[in-house]
């Protein structure tokens, strides 16, 4: 018996990562933010990125996420959240906070000339990443002590646990858009006027993650303590997906603006 | 448990799609292509494949997984002896069948539209085959000729280091899917934007020197590859810059084919 289950789960493993699945924020939703992104470019920005990177922002989407546990890149792989201290406000201080170290390199980069061009390319390819991820609403990180409320596994239908963070980069975007490609994502989404982008983009990147509180708490009301992902209702799960759509929507124009800001004539 | 874990992704690891490239990177590849076609060679692809070529990506596998074609999985592989000159005496190989399709096509006006179809669609997919490192097999290079394969650490250390194996032909083949989303269209964009600038290099020579340059990038790469090695996060990313340079070279390469072939 306990050979069966162990060969059961080892098919039901198979199985699962053999599905093509596209879909997930670490995959899917940094693409789309990216060609968001990419979109939204001055001619100025995109040529002198060009300088630096060969191919198109979509293809470093996820660069931070494959060097995270190599040298000499390990200790960016922290740098993934956002940090919360024990009053639930942002921890600008915190040395792995997201919003952060894109506030430190969007500095950096003021002055890019004087930096080598490795350093330049380096600095990009953590803003296209950092940038996108500091807008993810399940990339905050509240100490466990004082917040033990938002740390928490969610369930499934054989009550096992199942990884809130997971559940949120992956599943809660990726729902109803098994076929969408970035570029119909885009289409779809970054439909804002030169108006409305202009106000999205507004602020610092501590301002942009500190008005994304609100929708990373709304997560913890939406998908409860060992609530089960299997059970979700449609209207919750479109309210879920509406979370992230805005986020996502919203990275992609400040990926832009401060892309574009850095290479302003 | 974790042996259970290890042994299912070793299965995975394992598992060979026949297809290569997905069919969005394939479909780039001749959207790029017809982006420099003459315009006597676009009007015949138009002719023959129309605007769209979604439904005309790998078609030999598509036959293939529906037990409907006459070649084995062969035909995907490049095969050359020790000089890196293309081996031919055997039907399933994608040089056979690329210089056959190239054939039909130059005659064409001798032969039946759909065979003209058909061997459009052939020369696309297996100029995009032999374009994949991990299809290229080198007579001197006994790995080269089945799927052997490496130990993948996830970079992590101590206890979160988890080491799966990784077929040489699987780590050429999932590499678009770091880049979930990425739309057909996309994917012929990002190729031009990184290697628009070496297009008149990436067009110039002929099939013969193109084989032989695809097995000297393959045999550099393979003197350095032993059956069971440690593999690196930070070498898997290196040879992505590789596996992205033969699909940019298999999108110009195929454009020039096509121009040559079509006057």
């Amino acid at each position: 018996m306990h050979m069966k289950k162990q060969l059961i789960i080892m098919f039901a493993l198979v199985g699962i990562f053999t599905t093509n699945n596209a879909m997930a924020w670490g995959g899917f939703a940094h693409s789309a933010i990216t060609e968001i992104a990419e979109r939204n470019l001055t001619p100025q920005a995109r040529e002198k990125i060009h300088e630096y990177l060969n191919h198109s922002l979509p293809f470093y989407a996820i660069w931070m996420d494959q060097i995270r546990y190599t040298d000499p890149y390990r200790t960016s792989g922290r740098w993934h959240s956002n940090w919360m201290d024990e009053n639930g406000k942002l921890d600008i201080s915190h040395k792995y906070c997201a919003a952060t170290h894109t506030a430190r390199l969007w500095k950096e980069m003021k002055d890019y000339k004087r930096l080598s061009k490795e350093e330049v390319r380096l600095n990009l390819l953590y803003l296209i990443h950092l940038v996108a991820d500091m807008h993810c609403p399940c990339h905050n990180v509240w100490p466990k002590k004082s917040h033990p409320q938002y740390r928490y596994h969610l369930t499934d239908n054989k009550g096992r646990k199942q990884s809130f963070h997971k559940y949120w980069d992956n599943t809660a975007f990726a729902y109803g858009r098994r076929r969408w490609t970035a570029t119909h994502y885009a289409n779809k989404m970054a439909t804002h006027t030169p108006k409305e982008i202009k106000k999205i983009c507004k602020g610092s990147p501590y301002k942009w993650a500190i008005t994304s509180l609100p929708n990373a708490e709304r997560t913890f009301e939406l998908t409860p303590k060992g609530s089960n992902i299997q059970r979700y209702s449609k209207k919750d799960r479109l309210e879920m997906q509406r979370i992230c759509d805005e986020q996502a929507v919203k990275a992609g124009y400040r990926l832009a603006y401060v892309m574009n800001q850095i290479f302003a004539k | 448990m974790k042996k259970i874990i290890v042994l299912s992704i070793a299965i995975i690891a394992t598992i060979s799609t026949a297809n290569g490239w997905n069919t969005r990177l394939n479909e780039g590849v001749m959207i790029l292509a017809h982006k420099h076609l003459t315009p006597q060679a676009a009007a015949v692809i138009e002719q023959h494949l129309g605007t769209s070529f979604a439904d005309d990506m790998l078609f030999i596998a598509k036959a293939q997984k529906n037990k409907r074609s006459n070649f084995s999985q062969e035909v995907h592989f490049l095969h050359l002896d020790s000089n890196l000159a293309p081996i031919t005496t055997s039907e399933n190989d994608a040089y056979v069948q690329i210089t056959k399709a190239l054939d039909i096509i130059a005659n064409r006006r001798n032969h039946k539209k759909a065979e003209v179809t058909m061997a459009l669609r052939h020369l696309i997919e297996l100029m995009c085959d032999i374009h994949n490192l991990g299809n290229v097999r080198i007579e001197s290079y006994p790995l080269s000729q089945r799927e052997f394969t490496m130990n993948y650490s996830n970079g992590k250390k101590g206890k979160n280091e988890v080491i799966t194996k990784l077929g040489w032909g699987r780590l050429w083949d999932i590499y678009t899917s770091r880049h979930p989303g990425f739309s057909a269209p996309f994917w012929a964009e990002d190729l031009e934007v990184c290697w628009g600038a070496k297009k008149s290099e990436f067009m110039s020579g002929n099939l013969n020197e193109w084989v032989k340059h695809i097995g000297t990038k393959t045999a550099n790469i393979l003197n350095g590859v032993s059956e069971g090695m440690p593999l690196s996060v930070k070498q898997r990313n290196l040879w992505e810059d590789d596996h992205y340079e033969m699909a940019g070279r298999a999108a110009y390469r195929l454009a020039a084919l096509l121009n040559e072939t079509i006057k």
